[in-house]
C-alpha cells in the first residue's frame, strides 16, 4: 500500500512539474512572438517661417541694390506710401508711381501696357512687360528685368 | 477519457493557459502618450533651406509658386500653405528639390507672411 501511494504521489509530482514546464514554454512562446513585432521608423515634421517682403521681391531689384520693406498692390493706379517698398500692378494696363519722394522702390507692372514713374534722383527699379517696353511709359526708373 | 489521453491533454491545457497567460500580459503593456507639436527648424525631422517664391509674371499681385530644398530628401508628402490658416498646396519633391504651386486657389502676394510645411514619409 504504501509502495503504491509512493508511486502515486512520485507520477502527481512529476505531472505537476510537467504542468508547469507547459504553462512556461506557453507564456515564453507569447512573448517571443510579441517581441518580433518591429515598428518602421518613420518621419514627420513641421516647419514654420515668417515670410519676408524681400523673399517676395524679384532677384534682379535686389541684385541692383534695393531691398523691400513692405509690400503695395493693386490695379489701376499705384503709388509707393514707404520707402523701399514692392510696387506689384495687375495683369491690365496700370501705372505704378514712386511720385511721393518715398524713396528707393521695386516696381513690378506685370501684363499690359503699364506707365512707370520713379523719383528723379532715386534708385527706382522696374520689372516691365514686353508691351510696356514697345508701347508703355518709363520714367525714372531703371528697367532690370522683363516679364511677361 | 482514457488515461493515456489525459496526459497530453492536461500538457495542452497546460501551454494554453501559458499562452493565454502571456496574452494578457502583453495586453497589459503600455504605450506613454506621446508629443506632437509644431517646431522649428531645429526640432523637426527634417530641414527646409534655399526657399524661394515667385510672383505670377502676368500679375504679381499673386504668388505663383514656392520652392525650397529639404533634407533628408525623401519624404513622399509635402504640403506647404503660406499665411496662418490658408489653403494648404501639394508640392512635388524631385530629389529634395521640393516646388509648391500656388496658383489654386490664388495666393495674394500680401498674404503671403507664414510659410508652414508639412513633410511626412
Amino acid at each position: 500500500m504504501r509502495r503504491r501511494r509512493h508511486r502515486r504521489r512520485g507520477r502527481t509530482g512529476l505531472l505537476g512539474v510537467v504542468l508547469i514546464v507547459a504553462v512556461g514554454f506557453g507564456f515564453v512562446t507569447t512573448q517571443a512572438f510579441t517581441a518580433s513585432n518591429t515598428v518602421p521608423a518613420t518621419k514627420i515634421g513641421q516647419f514654420t517661417q515668417a515670410i519676408s517682403p524681400s523673399q517676395l521681391e524679384p532677384a534682379e531689384c535686389i541684385s541692383n541694390g534695393v531691398t523691400v520693406t513692405s509690400i503695395v498692390s493693386g490695379s489701376g493706379t499705384i503709388t509707393a506710401t514707404a520707402a523701399n517698398q514692392l510696387v506689384l500692378g495687375s495683369a491690365s494696363n496700370d501705372t505704378l508711381n514712386d511720385t511721393n519722394n518715398k524713396g528707393n522702390d521695386c516696381m513690378v507692372g506685370g501684363a499690359g501696357t503699364d506707365t512707370f514713374t520713379g523719383w528723379k534722383h532715386h534708385n527706382d527699379l522696374c520689372v516691365v512687360s514686353t508691351a510696356t517696353q514697345t508701347s508703355g511709359t518709363i520714367t525714372n526708373c531703371t528697367v532690370v528685368a522683363t516679364r511677361p | 477519457m482514457s488515461k493515456r489521453l489525459m496526459l497530453p491533454a492536461l500538457v495542452l491545457l497546460a501551454v494554453l493557459v501559458g499562452a493565454a497567460i502571456g496574452r494578457v500580459a502583453t495586453a497589459a503593456n503600455t504605450v506613454p502618450a506621446g508629443h506632437v507639436g509644431q517646431g522649428s527648424t531645429a526640432t523637426s525631422a527634417y530641414t527646409i533651406s534655399s526657399v524661394a517664391y515667385t510672383l505670377n509674371a502676368n500679375n504679381p499681385r499673386d504668388v505663383s509658386q514656392v520652392s525650397f530644398t529639404i533634407s533628408p530628401t525623401t519624404p513622399r508628402v509635402v504640403k506647404a500653405r503660406l499665411f496662418n490658416a490658408g489653403s494648404w498646396y501639394t508640392c512635388t519633391n524631385a530629389a529634395g528639390t521640393v516646388t509648391c504651386l500656388t496658383t489654386t486657389p490664388a495666393l495674394a502676394t500680401t498674404s503671403a507672411v507664414n510659410l508652414t510645411v508639412i513633410a511626412t514619409q
